[in-house]
């Protein structure tokens, strides 16, 4: 039988593995059209801006964080593809 | 299914991860948006709280801050704000994972509504 479950409480289908390589992930960016991203790197990672999109990522080894201000979601699910598509998935 | 030494093996996901030497990544997500609203923080977190105990019914909603509303025992979290120099508006802002992907867009996007 098929197993249903809490909408809210679904585990996603797939998990993201390993790290983000700087210079690959703002390479993608300015493909998708982000080129107004900005890089700063710090001890632990990185911090890119796109002031364009009012929307920060944050970066550390195992941790990414996406922040976007006063937008309708758009910047965030883009952002999102990007940087998982710069990540192992399964 | 992973292949090392020549040899494929079936593994769940964690035990393939750490075979393969990869730590999960985790994802976050905040998004912050503007609400037109006149009360002071503590009544504007009030009716967001009350907004998300009605919309999410099965689901935990508490004030485990001054200003801030949980959902689901910190699976989203909503931070309520002052705007500097503006009385009308407050900064709403909502904290979730990827792993709560769907709890946590339902209640930014709640948010969108409190203005209209």
């Amino acid at each position: 039988s098929m197993d249903l479950c809490d909408p809210w409480k679904c585990p996603p289908s797939k998990y993201a593995w390993g790290s983000l390589d700087s210079s690959i992930v703002m390479q993608k960016l300015l493909q998708e059209g982000f080129t107004q991203a900005k890089i700063q790197h710090n001890a632990t990672g990185f911090i890119i801006t796109i002031p364009s999109d009012n929307a920060t990522v944050t970066v550390e080894p195992n941790s990414t964080h996406i922040v976007c201000t006063g937008g309708d979601g758009a910047a965030r699910l883009k952002l999102r593809r990007i940087l998982i598509s710069c990540l192992t998935e399964f | 299914m992973i292949m090392k030494d020549n040899k494929l093996k079936i593994v769940d996901v964690q035990s393939a991860a750490k075979e393969l030497d990869l730590p999960r990544h985790i994802m976050q997500f905040t998004e912050t948006v503007n609400v037109r609203e006149l009360g002071t923080l503590s009544r504007v977190t009030d009716k967001i709280a009350n907004l998300l105990k009605a919309r999410l019914p099965d689901v935990s909603v508490e004030l485990p801050a001054e200003n801030e509303v949980s959902v689901d025992n910190s699976r989203v979290i909503v931070k309520v704000g002052q705007i500097p120099k503006n009385d009308t508006a407050k900064e709403v802002s909502v904290t979730w994972s990827i792993d709560d992907d769907e709890l946590g867009a339902f209640v930014f996007a709640l948010m969108g509504t409190l203005s209209k």
